[in-house]
């Protein structure tokens, strides 16, 4: 007789040489029930059901742990945004103000900036957090971030004093400067109330300043996302790893019922089977999370990046969830396994997975109410997309089982005209259990799907700002906008810094009663006058636009027509002295820059240096960040994505292979004839590999029909043909990488099987 | 008495596992045309002695010649090549592939082996057709009865012809009926296809089928009886 290797054997018999002989009292029972099972999962397979257990346990604690860093973060984030907001003194008290404090914003490439000019009025006024003292005069401190963001950007603001510490950021990529100034009569031109300040910590959440962090949404729509695309496919992993390779152990416990075992004992059976696989899985991820704790990680896609700091205050929560996942986990896959088995032998007998054919009907329900929904457009278009393409997205495996039992039927009755049993036995197995390609399709087609519908999205906000930037890097850039306080005291420092050949000022139009629309006029020497187009002749005196040039320029066209770099429309052009007086708020400066971010930077610096208060704009700026900050937000999608897309790789090819490995089981006789790697692989190919291809291109196809459909619905946004091509890829590589290993593995097992009769 | 060139011949074999002597210079030589029952209790290496026929159990030293081939000096996808041409192997449970429907079970060894469709397919019909479960053939294999999924088991070690036949408890999981059709099934084998048959069973109704009874004790074998009821001096 040879040795025992399948499971069922050595659990009946191990009583024979275990504890159970010398077991005394309850516990003593507990512990060998465990033992037991723990012996038991060791047998033939029980490999996979440990890996499948430890990696989903990993993933699941990965995922709550994210989830309860991210609260912990943002708590964190928003403490430290109390404490450095400013507490205004109470109207009309401002000699009660221990300093001055005025918000500003600015720009580095597509990032806002918040520019925070301080001033201490009371010495001894303890500093804004972040910084060891206030800044001198014409000093600014800035963020690390700010300091990295763009060369040049350090002197920028005045004289670099520092940079600011973590108390006083929100998050490490925040761009904020504290900016002291360098005119002494910087704040007799700041009249807001709000400047005079009497301290530091106020919890009003509507006088905080505009953050330039990248993820200005609430909490509660992070764990929404990370519900739907990281924990629904931790889900699935789960519900796959608990039941992976079932066969055996429902064997087992339909051994130990007809021994007379009770609930409790075939339970404690269970558990010390899985126990360790999932401490394993619990313990890995709590390294994992304690290493990435010790540093500060920068996240994929997003480039954000977590301090180290916040990710440790989140850490008092590990224990608690390893716990709970070890718990939850193991109590699962004993409730999994625990049912009384209806079969009474112990034989195996043929599993048929049934699929009925409404989920077809459904399929194709879904693509219909998508397309409805995508040429209806509206709010209840939106609403039918999203729930069609949901539906579909459900439906999508089932049907794929359909297709893959009918696929298996071919191919059985194909190998037996042929006379190829490779052929034969995978066809059969696929058409007999085509669910382990519905969970391979489950796991990297709805993978797909969501990545293609992600990327639509994605590029519907990433698509107007590279409109936005295209126009801005046309011409804009050779072009600035600046405003400020009280221009007419400060320009001529300011023009002078620059050289007057570049400046063209416009101020309120003179003589402009209150009732009237306001205009402005455009004054500047003729060589900047010049580049705005072809003129008749130098105008000394104001003339209307039209009079004075023929023919405009591109940059022309912008300022004299499209009106969105002035503040009003130009009624007249001349050389002369700009106005003064009128509405303060109609004073600006068109900058003419030659020299790119240089220039861009030159003209910040002068305007930081002469003017109060300062505020650049190049067209189609604004639309642009806003689209770029929204943008970035979108690319928190694809961060949480990941998990998701691993657990639904991991579920699929751990789902198959145990299913594939389990059939392989029955091969066994079959092995006496041919021990060879080949023919295994060769039915691991024909029953995994190529179905998947074929149903990974039949996904893809689904995924860029419902990417087609999102980008009608109205929003714009594309999809990338080569991305979907290298999910497609993926897919048949992950096919074909889990057929070798099924086949190797099947081909080990045929050398090792021995008939076991006696 | 010299090895004969056909039939299944194992000469000296030992084979020890974790410090037990399975088989101690063990002997048996079985002709074609003839059957031998093995018996003994359990434990005794009955079945180890049957994988090391088949091939599949590389013993510790001695020789496993079939049909004049030595297969323990062969390369472990050769005995495979030479079971596949040459053996044709029962098990306790039929061993069955359920997904397949019976004729395909049949048919396999042989497709395996390059044999043409049509006339592997025809000869897989005939067999079963033979042993009485030509009614099962496009039948599920799950919901076939012990017997007949023997009987198919049967069929599928003789698709290929073989020179040897090996069972191990063919008739262990079936009832006492059942189990007498099976057992006169396998031992007219040998006078029918000319093939070496060696039978391991518990039952002594069934072994006692067999031309020569033999017993695994203490590693070797020893005669128990001969069919005519004189003791087996071979």
């Amino acid at each position: 007789m040879t040795l025992p290797t399948d499971t069922t054997t050595v659990t009946a018999s191990s009583p024979a040489r275990s504890p159970l002989r010398t077991a005394r009292g309850r516990g003593g029972r507990l512990r060998v029930a465990l033992a037991v099972g723990h012996r038991a999962g060791k047998g033939s397979g029980g490999g996979l059901h440990r890996a499948s257990l430890a990696c989903a346990a990993f993933l699941a604690l990965l995922t709550l742990w994210v989830s309860a860093a991210a609260h912990t973060v943002h708590a964190e984030r928003d403490h430290r945004m109390t404490a450095r907001n400013p507490v205004s003194v109470a109207q009309g008290d401002t000699g009660s103000a221990v300093a001055r404090w005025w918000e500003r914003p600015d720009t580095v490439g597509d990032r806002s900036v918040s520019v925070i000019f301080v001033r201490e009025t009371r010495p001894g006024t303890p500093p804004p957090p972040g910084l060891d003292r206030w800044p001198e005069r014409g000093e600014a401190f800035l963020s690390p971030s700010l300091v990295a963001a763009a060369p040049g950007t350090e002197r920028r603001y005045g004289s670099f004093g520092g940079t600011i510490g973590q108390d006083g950021l929100a998050d490490a990529s925040e761009l904020v400067a504290y900016v002291n100034p360098v005119q002494p009569g910087f704040f007799g031109q700041v009249l807001e109330p709000t400047s005079y300040v009497r301290g530091f910590g106020n919890p009003n959440q509507q006088l905080f300043f505009v953050s330039s962090h990248q993820f200005d949404r609430g909490v509660a729509e992070l764990d929404l996302l990370i519900l739907l695309m990281a924990a629904l496919p931790c889900a699935a992993l789960i519900l796959v790893a608990v039941r992976s390779r079932a066969d055996t152990r429902d064997r087992r416990l339909a051994l130990l019922d007809a021994l007379g075992a009770p609930t409790r004992v075939r339970a404690l059976v269970l558990a010390g089977e899985s126990w360790k696989a999932i401490a394993t899985g619990v313990v890995t991820a709590c390294a994992v999370v304690s290493a990435l704790s010790l540093t500060s990680p920068t996240l994929p896609f997003t480039g954000y990046q977590v301090w180290s700091r916040d990710l440790r205050a989140a850490l008092p929560d590990l224990p608690v969830l390893a716990l709970e996942v070890l718990v939850c986990l193991v109590l699962l896959t004993v409730l999994a396994a625990i049912r009384r088995p209806r079969r009474t032998g112990t034989r195996p007998t043929r599993q048929r997975d049934r699929t009925p054919r409404w989920p077809h009907a459904l399929f194709l329900l879904g693509l219909a109410v998508a397309a409805w929904g995508s040429e209806h457009r509206q709010v209840e278009g939106r609403f039918g997309f999203v729930a069609g393409a949901v539906v579909a997205l459900i439906a999508l495996p089932y049907s794929a089982s359909h297709l893959a039992r009918v696929l298996g039927r071919r191919l059985a009755e194909r190998g037996g005209a042929k006379g190829d049993p490779v052929r034969i036995v995978a066809g059969r197995w696929l058409a007999a259990r085509p669910a382990t390609l519905a969970r391979l399709s489950a796991a990297l087609v709805v993978g797909l799907g969501l990545v293609t519908i992600g990327q639509v999205l994605t590029t519907q906000f990433t698509g107007p700002a590279a409109e936005a930037r295209d126009r801005y890097q046309a011409y804009g850039a050779a072009l600035v906008q600046v405003r400020s306080r009280d221009i007419p005291a400060t320009a001529a420092g300011f023009t002078t810094a620059l050289g007057p050949e570049k400046v063209l000022r416009y101020s309120p139009e003179p003589g402009i009663s209150a009732d009237e629309e306001p205009t402005v006029r455009l004054t500047g020497p003729c060589e900047s006058l010049r580049a705005l187009g072809q003129m008749t002749s130098c105008p000394a005196t104001p003339k209307p636009a039209q009079d004075v040039f023929t023919q405009l320029t591109p940059m022309g066209a912008n300022v004299l027509r499209d009106g969105d770099l002035v503040s009003a429309p130009i009624a007249s052009v001349c050389t002369c002295q700009a106005p003064s007086g009128g509405d303060k708020a109609l004073y600006g400066f068109l900058v003419l820059n030659s020299d790119g971010d240089s220039g861009l930077n030159r003209i910040k610096q002068a305007a930081y240096q002469h003017l109060i208060g300062p505020m650049t704009a190049l067209p189609g700026q604004s639309w642009y960040l806003g689209s770029a900050a929204q943008a970035a937000q979108t690319r928190w999608l694809l961060d949480i994505a990941l998990i998701g897309l691993a657990a639904l790789a991991a579920a699929g090819a751990l789902g198959a292979a145990g299913i594939f490995l389990e059939q392989a089981r029955a091969l066994g006789p079959l092995s006496a004839f041919r021990t060879d790697r080949r023919f295994y692989s060769g039915i691991a190919a024909w029953n995994l590999a190529i179905p998947l291809g074929i149903v990974g291109a039949a996904g893809a196809l689904v995924a860029a029909l419902l990417g087609g459909l999102l980008i009608n619905l109205g929003k714009g946004g594309w999809m990338s043909l080569p991305l979907l091509l290298v999910g497609l890829v993926v897919v048949t590589l992950a096919g074909a990488v889990v057929a070798l290993a099924c086949g190797a593995v099947a081909a080990r097992h045929a050398i090792a099987w021995r008939p076991q009769g006696d | 008495m010299p090895p004969t060139p056909s039939g299944v011949h194992a000469r000296d074999l030992h084979y020890t596992i974790a410090g037990r002597v399975i088989l101690n210079s063990l002997t048996l030589h079985v002709d074609r045309g003839e059957s031998v029952a093995v018996t003994g209790p359990s434990g005794c290496g009955k079945s180890t002695l049957l994988s090391c026929l088949a091939g599949l159990t590389s013993p510790d030293r001695g020789t496993v010649t079939i049909d004049g081939q030595d297969v323990t000096a062969l390369a472990p996808g050769r005995r495979a090549a030479v079971r596949l041409s040459t053996i044709g192997m029962v098990y306790q449970f039929g061993e069955l592939l359920p997904e397949l429907s019976p004729l395909e079970n049949v048919a396999l060894p042989a497709l395996m082996a390059g044999a043409p469709a049509s006339e592997t397919y025809a000869r897989a019909e005939s067999l079963l057709d033979d042993l009485g479960v030509a009614s099962v053939i496009g039948t599920d294999c799950g919901s076939l009865s012990g017997g007949e999924r023997q009987r198919v088991a049967v069929a599928r070690a003789l698709i290929g012809k073989p020179r040897v036949i090996l069972a191990d408890e063919p008739t262990g999981a079936l009832d006492g009926e059942t189990s007498d059709n099976v057992a006169d099934l396998l031992f007219a084998l040998p006078a029918s296809h000319g093939c070496a048959l060696v039978v391991v069973t518990h039952n002594p109704a069934v072994a006692a089928r067999a031309d020569r009874v033999l017993a695994v004790r203490d590693g070797r074998l020893h005669p128990v009886h001969e069919s005519n009821g004189a003791v087996n001096q071979r």
